[in-house]
């Protein structure tokens, strides 16, 4: 476990095997929260679950422009009969 | 970082052997924070569109929608000065939403696309990058 001081106005330093671990970048968001009376800090990324859950669940083959175009008509005729 | 067309989520979304496996890889490096990654908020507005032409419910495409907000892609905003500067770019071989993705590009000092439209090819300013070099 890494001791860091907490400086003015509460900043710390993440500490570099922390950083490292975690691929924490400068510009990157993190986010903080309590658990158990523990401060968590995560990076903020992607939801890679998310990804793996909606890779594929798609049944279509063809021109994407096509179907995208295809689509905006489809929401034009909604519009219209709405 | 990067700028990702619609055509890279579709493609992942969808069941397609050829672009698919290498743009879910590419999509999962972002979301691990390999990669940075951008695109325009009208890049959801095509997604849905996309997903409104397969006849799919507002509950289904709501659901997908929300684990692609939940990708890690940074949205740009698709501010009005954007859609001005794309829409009379429609009078030539532009389509409107390639239109936006460019202008927004440029506005942001983004110069490489990852896309598999062949289209960005040729323009200039920018360069399109293959979603399969990239994982």
């Amino acid at each position: 476990m890494s001791k860091v001081k907490v400086h003015e106005k509460y900043l710390v330093v993440i500490p570099k095997e922390v950083r490292e671990e975690l691929s924490i970048k400068v510009g990157d968001e993190v986010e903080f929260a309590v658990e158990e009376g523990k401060a968590i800090i995560r990076p903020r990324h992607g939801d890679v679950d998310a990804i793996r859950r909606t890779h594929g669940i798609v049944e279509w083959k063809g021109s994407i422009d096509g179907a995208i175009d295809r689509g905006f008509k489809e929401m034009g005729k909604e519009r219209r009969e709405s | 970082m990067r700028y990702v067309d619609s055509n890279i989520i579709i493609h992942h979304l969808v069941k397609d052997g050829c672009v698919g496996p290498s743009a879910q890889k590419y999509l999962e490096s972002v979301a691990k924070g390999d990669e940075s990654a951008c695109s325009s908020t009208y890049m959801v507005i095509e997604v849905y569109a996309f997903l409104k032409g397969m006849k799919y419910s507002e509950q289904k495409i709501s659901s997908i929608l929300d684990s692609v907000a939940s990708y890690g892609i940074v949205l740009l905003p698709l501010e009005s000065e954007i859609v001005l500067k794309s829409l009379p770019m429609m009078k030539g071989r532009w389509r409107l939403g390639d239109a936006i993705h460019y202008n927004t590009m440029l506005e942001n000092d983004i110069t490489e696309i990852v896309s598999d439209d062949r289209h960005f090819d040729d323009v200039e300013k920018i360069s399109r990058v293959d979603v399969s070099t990239l994982v």
